[in-house]
């Protein structure tokens, strides 16, 4: 992938914050365990005639292994700690998504561009507001050219 | 032997009278064009274009539809070598070895000639290629006929077990994803007994997750917000580009290089697991290795452009070969593809060279078709890419992302799926910020059903008796090749080489 998460070792400041492969582990832990719960909950089966249940809860059992076995490694040997947050980008890359899909069938597609843009503007600090709403604008009238005037795709234009 | 090249003309022939129709070779275009603009957006490689045009595509009749995607796919490689030449910034995995050379060839004002010759290579290597599988494709399928449930599950193991030896960083993660992937591949209706699993009494989760906002949330956010929280290239990088045209010593120097590379990428693009960075970090070591000048490399020498993109690029092709023959598909991208193809009511294996003849010829003939337009097209355009890249980043993203949002409502409807979008979007960012690469996760996940599937008819079968995977010699031999790519990833020897391929390819 283009995105390349491995960065040069920052002296000092890898003792600190959390251990990356420890939240990793929790996490594969945490959803074996789910998982393998849920599939006790469907028919097993036996190996001859597999229930819904058998497959998911051989999945489920294994990566609740390999996630101890990450655990396991990284409180032997330690591990790598994250790399700083970003509250922004994150929030409003995600948020102006979330409107979107929340507001699209009711306000339509120009009001809901508007929204997306705008509020994933707010990812980078200091973005003038009128900028912001030029673009919204610009795009919007674009997406309805597109796909509902080119395309067809069945999208209100405005609020119903 | 008269009679395979015989069949090879008329295939290649009835591939190219479709390909070939204004029709097809006008999305093949538009896939071309779309798939470099998206591409060479720094920080969106391959994947992550595919996941955000794959709606656009919903629109179209499946052949042109599969023509134009793999359009975009070469297009969004092509993006990802010009970032990587002219500012360093590869858009993708495979082509940061071209970074190491491309680069310094155009701080030393030949970008021109680093970009043809790149574009050269890919296309040399991009016809060896399509005629390679076009040759050898007829026979696989006839191999892949005899394909029982217990052979499809082990060469899905097999697939599996590429993906994690060749993902970045820890196996132990890997596998772990690969898990990950095939649980959410599992949420939905079950086939045989119609039960509802994992569905938490969600009605739009009956059929399952849609593969598209799943690979949008996971590739396409997820790499957007990535990228925000970094902050991008500043635009004052982009080299120059100068003049276009190779010297002589330079073609010289680029054509055998652009030819090994063509040969170790068709091999190594058929490993499971899609061999595209390996193949490319390996045509480059093949180079310095055979160089009588090694000292050149990485100060701008033309072999290091040449071989590795000749070698991603016949990879990127080859990689079609598992998809095309077995219906299996072996890196995220074909994963994507199988998805695309499922959606148009296409299920890939064996039979669709038999059953639909004019696809999959079809797609083979755009191939090369392809190849020819990103030369073509591409170069004299590269003007009007660069010119892109000037376009400031805070303007890009939301059009990006609003594309994203609509184009995921517009394949079902259904907003839900711009919702479950989000949600994998903040699951792709933390898996980024757990170093937990997603491109297996995507491979099992469309894997996931087909395994659950084969292993279920496999053992029922064989009523119940797991000696029946050893017992049968073609699964036995996918078996053992796979323990032999899981001894390999963890036996100390190899892991030093993983080890120092991958630091290379990072830096």
């Amino acid at each position: 992938m283009s995105v390349h998460t491995e960065s040069a070792p920052e002296t000092g400041r890898r003792a600190t914050g959390p251990a990356v492969d420890l939240w990793a582990a929790g996490l594969f832990v945490a959803t074996g365990t789910a998982w393998l719960g849920l599939a006790g909950g469907y028919a097993i089966g036996n190996a001859g005639r597999m229930g819904p249940g058998f497959f998911p809860a051989l999945v489920a059992g294994l990566l609740l292994a390999v996630g101890a076995a990450i655990g396991g490694t990284a409180l032997a040997r330690g591990s790598e700690r994250f790399e700083p947050f970003r509250l922004r980008p994150l929030a409003a890359v995600l948020g102006s998504v979330l409107v979107f899909g929340l507001a699209v069938d009711r306000l339509g597609l120009l009001l809901t561009a508007v929204l997306l843009v705008v509020i994933a503007g707010q990812s980078l600090p200091g973005g003038g507001l009128r900028q912001t709403l030029l673009l919204a604008a610009g795009l919007a009238a674009a997406c309805w050219l597109l796909f509902i005037v080119l395309l067809g795709v069945p999208l209100e234009a405005l609020p119903r | 032997m008269t009679d395979l090249f015989a069949n090879l003309g008329a295939n290649l022939g009835l591939g190219l009278s479709v390909a070939a129709s204004p029709q097809t070779v006008l999305w093949c275009l538009v896939g071309c064009l779309l798939g470099t603009l998206i591409g060479v957006l720094p920080g969106i490689g391959p994947v992550a274009t595919i996941a955000m045009l794959l709606p656009v595509t919903f629109y179209l009749d499946p052949v042109s539809a599969i023509i134009m995607l793999a359009g975009i796919y070469y297009g969004a490689q092509y993006g990802g070598s010009t970032t990587a030449i002219l500012m360093r910034l590869p858009g993708e995995s495979s082509s940061v070895v071209t970074c190491l050379d491309g680069n310094a060839m155009a701080r030393r004002g030949r970008a021109g000639a680093a970009l043809a010759v790149a574009a050269l290579s890919s296309f040399l290597a991009g016809t060896v290629a399509t005629l390679l599988i076009a040759l050898f494709s007829p026979s696989l399928t006839a191999l892949a006929q005899s394909f029982g449930p217990a052979e499809y599950f082990s060469l899905m193991l097999l697939g599996m077990t590429g993906a994690v030896v060749l993902a970045h960083g820890s196996v132990p993660k890997a596998v772990a994803m690969v898990l990950l992937g095939l649980l959410l591949g599992l949420v939905g209706t079950d086939v045989e007994s119609g039960m509802q699993r994992f569905t938490f009494g969600i009605p739009e989760l009956a059929d399952g997750i849609d593969f598209v906002p799943l690979a949008m949330g996971l590739f396409g956010l997820a790499e957007i917000i990535v990228n925000l929280e970094r902050g991008v290239a500043k635009v004052d990088d982009v080299a120059a580009i100068g003049r276009l045209r190779p010297t002589r010593e330079e073609m010289r120097a680029a054509v055998p290089a652009a030819l090994r590379g063509t040969a170790v990428g068709s091999l190594l693009g058929l490993l499971p697991g899609g061999g595209a960075v390996l193949s490319a970090f390996a045509a480059y070591t093949l180079e310095k290795r055979l160089s009588p000048t090694p000292e050149r490399f990485g100060t701008g020498a033309v072999e290091g452009v040449a071989a590795p993109e000749a070698a991603n690029n016949a990879g990127a092709q080859t990689s079609f070969v598992p998809l095309l023959t077995l219906g299996i598909p072996e890196t995220p991208v074909m994963a994507l593809m199988v998805g695309a193809m499922m959606i148009h009511g296409i299920q890939p294996g064996p039979q669709v060279m038999t059953a639909q003849p004019a696809l999959f010829w079809g797609l083979i003939a755009s191939m090369w078709i392809g190849n020819l337009m990103l030369l073509v097209i591409n170069l004299p355009l590269v003007g009007l890419w660069v010119r892109l890249l000037r376009v400031p980043y805070h303007l890009l993203f939301p059009a990006i992302l609003l594309f994203c949002a609509i184009g995921v409502y517009s394949v079902h409807n259904s907003a839900f799926d711009v919702l479950l979008t989000a949600l994998f979007g903040l699951v792709g960012y933390g898996l980024a910020k757990l170093k937990c690469e997603p491109a297996p996760l995507m491979l099992a996940f469309v894997l996931g059903p087909l395994m659950e599937e084969n292993l279920r008819r496999a053992l029922q079968l064989a009523h119940g008796d797991a000696g029946v995977f050893v017992r049968q010699p073609i699964s036995l031999g996918l078996l053992l090749v796979t323990l032999a790519l899981l001894l390999g990833a963890v036996l100390p020897a190899v892991r030093r080489v993983r080890a120092v391929a991958f630091a290379e390819t990072d830096t």
